[in-house]
């Protein structure tokens, strides 16, 4: 098998998404890969307090996503692509897996939420059982 | 008469403190009646669950069963928006029930026009996922049914996000008619204008997507210039309306900056694509300022039944008519196109 060439990694702020990243950024030092980092805007990321207009919630969203939640990707030496778009999280990761050609999707887990066994629940177990590439879960840290 | 589906008494889907998309909103989309007076011309249908058989005209069998025990064993989180609780399922299967009783109220000659009240919305649901605070897609299950009658149905959607749940549905349906006009970017991301219905329902979707900031007289201007040459072609026998009243300037999940008069003025325009009285529905989907949805379906149901309530003028001069001559352009205009 030859090394995965572009991870697909999902991003948001969170810490486990920030475990995500960061193995994502190992992996692909050690192998040359390129990331693409996608977050997905969805209904309840409009939502700023009533005294955020929702346009400007928005445009905070975009700075806080390309100037935090991807500082990572730019102070480690790998080619990369950021993406933000509208709609869940299982949709755009595997619409960004299908068209940024990626090999490989990364996502941290929470540890909590979804109940395994069903099609329904967690981002992890969706696109797990969606996904035409393999997934990679990041475990919470304890 | 007004035929009236609700049954905020059976609502026992409640994610939380927080969630917008909250059990209030019932109370306030009913206040609205009684804001417009329209009190006494109500007729209140009794409340049924859709059954399995309807449902599974819209969603496979293995995804109900899945959301099923999903809300028996707790429920949780289905996405970062979409939250099931135990009672999740049951309240479910009560709005798309309502949705259906809706309609054969109005088959049945027992009034002018329906209006849903009912939570979970639907409009984002697809066949086999949640999404968007929607579990099952309750004017789709309606559509369906009515479809497998050999009716000719027109879905006009006009929440301000993107019905994704709908159009994928009936995207190859050339039974079903789907209009949305929606603000982009916004979630779910769909909805451009170059969607237009698969290849058995070719000009059948119908996507006009707007600006943050478009007003009233703009959505006006897609319903007439765009909308209406298209639903005259198809000639519609139903008319169901996807009403979410988020487009409304006061809504916090969006950026459009309709009034509760603009929603009068839309609720007109869309009575007229029916066939006659007794062919409309209007059923809640989103709308999650509570004070702008009460007199924005006050205003709606007024307008349909010639009553006087319009608590806010129409607004107009936003951006957004570039947008519809787009659509206006792709859909053929007046001289025809679409199927």
């Amino acid at each position: 098998m030859s090394a995965p060439r572009t991870l697909v990694v999902g991003v948001d702020g969170s810490p486990h998404a920030r475990r995500a990243l960061a193995w994502a950024l190992d992996l692909a030092g050690a192998v040359g890969a390129r990331v693409v980092a996608v977050h997905a805007l969805g209904l309840l990321a409009q939502l700023g307090g009533e005294a955020v207009p929702t346009a400007s919630h928005r445009q905070e969203l975009t700075r806080l996503f390309e100037e935090q939640w991807c500082a990572p990707l730019r102070d480690a030496a790998v080619e990369h692509r950021t993406l933000l778009v509208d709609g869940n999280p299982v949709t755009a990761l595997l619409a960004a897996a299908e068209h940024e050609d990626g090999a490989v999707i990364v996502v941290g887990s929470r540890g909590s939420g979804g109940f395994p066994g069903l099609q329904l629940g967690s981002t992890s177990h969706q696109l797990v059982q969606h996904a035409h590439v393999p997934v990679v879960v990041i475990p919470p840290a304890s | 008469m007004l035929l009236v589906a609700a049954a905020p008494e059976l609502d026992r889907h409640d994610v939380g403190p927080g969630h917008p998309e909250r059990p209030a909103r019932l109370p306030a989309a009913l206040a609205g009646i009684d804001a417009a007076d329209l009190r006494d011309a109500v007729v209140a249908l009794d409340p049924r669950r859709a059954t399995e058989a309807e449902l599974s005209l819209v969603h496979p069998l293995p995804y109900l069963e899945a959301l099923h025990a999903f809300c028996d064993a707790g429920g949780g989180a289905l996405d970062p928006d979409t939250v099931a609780v135990p009672g999740s399922w049951d309240t479910a299967l009560v709005a798309a029930g309502a949705v259906l009783a809706a309609v054969d109220g109005l088959a049945a000659g027992r009034g002018e026009v329906a209006f849903v009240a009912a939570r979970p919305p639907g409009h984002h649901a697809l066949r086999d996922e949640p999404m968007g605070f929607c579990l099952i897609n309750n004017i789709a299950v309606a559509a369906a049914a009515l479809a497998e009658r050999g009716e000719r149905v027109l879905v006009v959607d006009w929440d301000v996000h993107h019905g994704n749940g709908t159009q994928a549905i009936f995207w190859d349906d050339p039974r079903v008619l789907y209009v949305s006009t929606h603000q982009a970017p916004l979630y779910p991301g769909t909805g451009a204008v170059t969607e237009t219905g698969g290849p058995g329902a070719p000009g059948l979707t119908v996507n006009v997507p707007l600006p943050s900031g478009a007003t009233g007289d703009v959505v006006l201007r897609a319903l007439d210039d765009v909308v209406a040459p298209v639903v005259a072609r198809f000639a519609p026998t139903w008319v169901l309306v996807s009403a979410g009243f988020d487009a409304h300037r006061a809504d916090p999940l969006a950026g459009l900056e309709l009034t509760a008069g603009d929603f009068a003025d839309l609720a007109r325009r869309v009575q007229a694509f029916a066939p006659g009285p007794g062919r409309l529905a209007l059923v809640l989907e989103g709308g999650y300022d509570l004070e702008a949805l009460r007199l924005s379906v006050g205003a709606s149901l007024a307008a349909v039944l010639d009553a006087p309530f319009r608590p806010e003028a129409a607004s107009s001069g936003g951006p957004g008519i570039h947008a519809v001559d787009a659509a206006r352009r792709v859909h053929g205009g007046d001289d025809g196109g679409g199927r």
